[in-house]
């Protein structure tokens, strides 16, 4: 059994230690945010926050997060935060297929929550893990840099 | 049913290895939940708050535990600049929250992205395990001879690697570095070719220097008869000799040819670095 803190309430997870993170969240908890990519690592479509840091959960061993607090998308939309980034992400057209946006948002949150008015540099390193195959890359560091702009005590 | 350990400490995680010997042990997991080998037991490691540690130790060097995290080391002011130009272009910054200097070594890849660094500082690996009376015994191997071949590590069923102790009081007379990798694109990639390279220059004189390619062989390639020859020369002589000192280090490098890339480029790649650490050298 293990148990950790998702999205704000204790659960306790089936898993087996090496069981894939990512797995775990969306078949055992329901929790639709973080998508499976490439399942090594690369792509970032499984982003989720582990303690407030940007992890990859497809390969994020299950028992890594014993006693640890996981946020995904599932449970982040419910912030004023992510309302802001919901915004300027449609604004500047930085969604179309939507896959990788999950992913995204939550590279988005884990910088932002740490330098909340980054550089455009400082935005394509926190994104540098999350490929996008569909709008390229300048619409999303816009949305991000208009959400700094605009988040102005949010973070 | 997987058997699984939480050790909160170092030495927990050696008795659950004396316990269970053989067993997975898992640090940010970034490589093995990739190859998913099977296990009948697993130590999940980063609960071991003083494996997360780095300290310095008496004699100057600086441990770093097993389970310090690459976000971990650039946050520290101790870690030596050449990490700093050697993690960022590790994998991607999710991977760097998780991934560890030790798991790389572990791991025994030959991108792997730090040995080339680890191997110039002549860092140790500190392996520890219990003897039949529960104490904890520990060793220290050098990084070349703990690296036996592609994945195969020198560390028995029932030990744990402690973390890596980099000998800084020899290293930090080294006043000039070097370090690059070569891969397809910035993030996310794996190397093809990576370099690095250090010296003491005093008076416009290279007094000893230090280098090794990644991705160039199973594991990282350094030459140190040639690195004592060339002890001693002026900047300036190996600068005006530099295609043929390249030559002479060059080879003695046998890249492969594989899905990253093709021996010839490597070499030519690993001969272009060379060169421009010479050019990098000033005096």
């Amino acid at each position: 059994m293990i148990e950790f803190t998702l999205n704000g309430k204790a659960v306790e997870s089936q898993a087996g230690p090496t069981d894939r993170l990512l797995d775990v969240l969306r078949n055992e908890f329901g929790c639709r945010g973080p998508k499976e990519g490439c399942g090594e690592g690369e792509c970032g479509a499984c982003s989720c926050l582990v303690d407030g840091k940007l992890m990859n959960s497809c390969i994020t061993p299950a028992g890594a997060v014993a006693g640890r607090t996981v946020v995904t998308l599932d449970g982040f939309r419910d912030t004023d935060q992510y309302k802001l980034l919901d915004q300027t992400f449609a604004e500047a057209g930085a969604v179309q297929c939507g896959f990788c946006t999950p992913g995204m948002i939550m590279a988005a949150q884990a910088l932002l929550s740490k330098n909340p008015h980054p550089t455009e540099q400082e935005i394509r390193l926190a994104i540098s893990g999350n490929l996008c195959r569909c709008t390229g890359y300048n619409m999303i560091i816009n949305a991000i840099s208009l959400a700094a702009e605009r988040g102005k005590g949010l973070w | 049913m997987v058997r699984t350990y939480y050790p909160d400490t170092a030495y927990e995680a050696m008795k659950a290895r004396s316990e269970a010997p053989g067993a997975l042990l898992v640090s940010g997991g970034t490589d093995v939940m990739v190859r998913k080998p099977a296990y009948e037991a697993v130590i999940i490691l980063n609960g071991a708050g003083d494996l997360a540690e780095i300290r310095q130790e008496e004699d100057g060097s600086l441990f770093v535990g097993a389970e310090v995290t690459y976000a971990d080391m650039m946050q520290d002011h101790r870690i030596p600049e050449i990490f700093r130009t050697c993690i960022p272009g590790i994998a991607s910054p999710a991977i760097r929250n998780a991934g560890t200097m030790t798991g790389n070594i572990c791991n025994a890849s030959p991108a792997g992205d730090t040995l080339p660094v680890l191997s110039i500082m002549d860092a140790q690996v500190v392996i520890g395990s219990l003897d039949a009376s529960g104490q904890e015994v520990s060793r220290t191997e050098g990084l070349l001879s703990f690296i036996q071949g592609i994945r195969k590590i020198d560390l028995l069923p029932t030990e744990v690697v402690l973390g890596v102790r980099l000998p800084l009081s020899n290293w930090e007379r080294q006043n000039v570095c070097y370090y690059q990798k070569v891969g397809s694109r910035r993030a996310e990639s794996i190397s093809k070719a990576s370099f690095a390279a250090s010296a003491r220059v005093e008076d416009g004189t290279i007094k000893d220097f230090r280098a090794s390619w990644g991705s160039v062989g199973i594991k990282p390639v350094r030459f140190p008869d040639l690195e004592k020859k060339y002890a001693g020369t002026p900047v300036s002589d190996l600068k005006a000799r530099k295609e043929a000192v390249t030559a002479d280090f060059i080879e003695g490098i046998h890249p492969i040819d594989d899905q990253r890339s093709t021996a010839a480029y490597r070499r030519q790649v690993s001969a272009n670095l060379f060169s421009d650490f010479i050019d990098s050298l000033g005096g």
